[in-house]
């Protein structure tokens, strides 16, 4: 009989815990679980709960997004992308247009979608016209991706690839001087296609706990009272506390199909900067079906260097894991969901949106020095 | 305090997050019919088309459980698996309730 959250939670409690642990989650699925179940309210004081990078909407390069709405207003395309991206800001003067969503407004042939098959068929439906399907995300979502370029596309259907890896952000992260954490919950369904397997670097280069969780709070609990007791055992382990949907080596067919189709290159992160193998570009085997290839760039360097978060926002910081969302300076201030300045507070991914969203309303004075 | 433990991400919110594409999230879904590597699926009487081109290291056939991701099945669950998993999720439909009223 598994242990309900109550029990983990107590069993918890139970632990002799050190002054200060901090535990980085790196996924907005279990930022979004552990906010909305309360997890930090209901837990010891000295465990602190922090998101990571684990929204790739908000790391996702401005001078993508960019490209992606300049190729919306200036060619003769249909661009097609998850939803999420629509209402990214770029770093744009107000009254330019500065989002996916605003280029729609003022004309362009944008349309949000759900899954890639749907790119498939907005392109089979309009075989006159380009369709570009922007498509940015962690491995979860561009496995995807391959799988549709491996099955088969039609020959009006571009992609403008923007896929990141996840555990090279948190390996960048330990071998910083700061990692800022004691122990890590990886990405239950990250570790679903690519393997479990993948994170074993934290145990083995770093000797840090890490455990593998699933989305609901027991599944949580459960990891984090693991790294708790690896912690406290002087034991190091990749514990699979989703193993009934992680398999060991993952899913072999989709790591396949990421190898056929794409190579796995430097790569940008808005607000973070290069960091080394973290990214997907399509193969040259592709280039028929690369919208980097077959259209303009509008992404000129200048573009690149402003390419950060927007002004006064701490995203960047919040990405990291070095700033809880409420210690950002406009968190709630002139960032709220409504009116979103950063990417972290526009995406359901995003840690600020998730923590507003969880009813967390006032700013705090950052613990952290500046950095 | 432990009352907040209460919420877990409901059927509806999950099934939500399918159209809206929440990237990291996949939802257990029942087969009901295939057709080479599509699949008919449902889940809490929503039924979605998935594909199966990512599972084909590990066959399935109608009546399997698979989670789904941006309308691509990532991995084949047991029926235990997809049910206790529901299970949790159908309890606290209430609760979510209030939480999405937030």
């Amino acid at each position: 009989m598994p242990l309900s959250a109550r029990q983990w939670l107590q069993k918890i409690r139970d632990l002799e815990l050190p002054e200060k642990v901090r535990i980085m989650n790196v996924c907005g699925g279990h930022e979004r679980s552990i906010t909305m179940a309360g997890l930090r309210g209901a837990l010891p004081l000295q465990i602190e709960l922090i998101p990571g990078p684990g929204c790739p909407v908000c790391i996702c390069p401005e001078e993508d997004v960019y490209e992606a709405m300049q190729l919306a207003l200036k060619e003769d395309v249909i661009l097609v992308a998850f939803g999420d991206m629509l209402r990214v800001p770029v770093n744009l003067p107000h009254r330019e247009i500065r989002s996916l969503q605003q280029a729609k407004a003022a004309g362009a042939d944008i349309r949000p979608i759900a899954s890639p098959t749907e790119a498939i068929r907005i392109a089979d439906a309009n075989p006159d016209r380009t369709v570009v399907f922007f498509a940015a995300g962690f491995e979860t979502t561009t496995a995807p991706v391959a799988a549709m370029l491996v099955e088969g596309v039609p020959d009006n259907l571009l992609i403008l690839l923007s896929g990141r890896l996840t555990w090279p952000a948190v390996a960048m992260l330990l071998e910083s001087e700061t990692a800022g954490f004691d122990a890590l919950i990886a990405p239950g369904h990250v570790s679903t296609v690519m393997g479990p397997e993948e994170w074993q670097f934290v145990i083995d280069k770093h000797q840090m706990p890490a455990a593998v969780a699933g989305f609901t709070p027991e599944s949580l609990l459960a990891a984090m009272y693991s790294t708790l007791r690896q912690l406290l055992d002087g034991l190091r382990f990749l514990n699979n506390c989703y193993s009934e949907v992680v398999k060991p080596g993952g899913n072999k067919t989709a790591q396949a199909q990421l190898k056929e189709t794409m190579n796995v290159v430097d790569a940008n992160w808005r607000g973070v900067g290069i960091i080394p193998a973290s990214g997907y570009a399509l193969k040259d085997s592709l280039a028929a079906h690369d919208a980097r290839k077959q259209l303009p760039s509008y992404a000129d360097a200048d573009r690149k260097r402003v390419g950060q978060m927007p002004q006064g926002c701490d995203c960047a910081r919040v990405v990291l894991g070095k700033v809880y969302p409420n210690e950002c300076r406009i968190y709630g201030n002139a960032c709220t969901p409504r009116n979103p300045i950063g990417p972290c507070m526009v995406s359901d991914e995003g840690a600020c949106r998730i923590w507003w969203a969880g009813g967390v309303r006032e700013r705090a004075v950052s613990q952290v020095a500046e950095w | 305090m432990d009352h907040v433990l209460k919420w877990v991400p409901s059927s509806r919110r999950l099934l939500k997050g399918v159209k809206r594409n929440l990237m990291c999230l996949a939802i257990p879904m029942q087969i009901t019919a295939i057709d080479g590597f599509n699949a008919r699926c449902v889940a809490k009487g929503i039924e979605r088309d998935v594909s199966l081109f990512m599972l084909q290291d590990d066959p399935v056939e109608a009546g399997d459980y698979v989670m789904v991701h941006v309308g691509y099945a990532i991995q084949k669950v047991t029926p235990q698996e997809a049910s206790s998993a529901w299970e949790i999720y159908d309890e606290m439909l209430a609760a979510d309730a209030a939480v999405a009223a937030i």
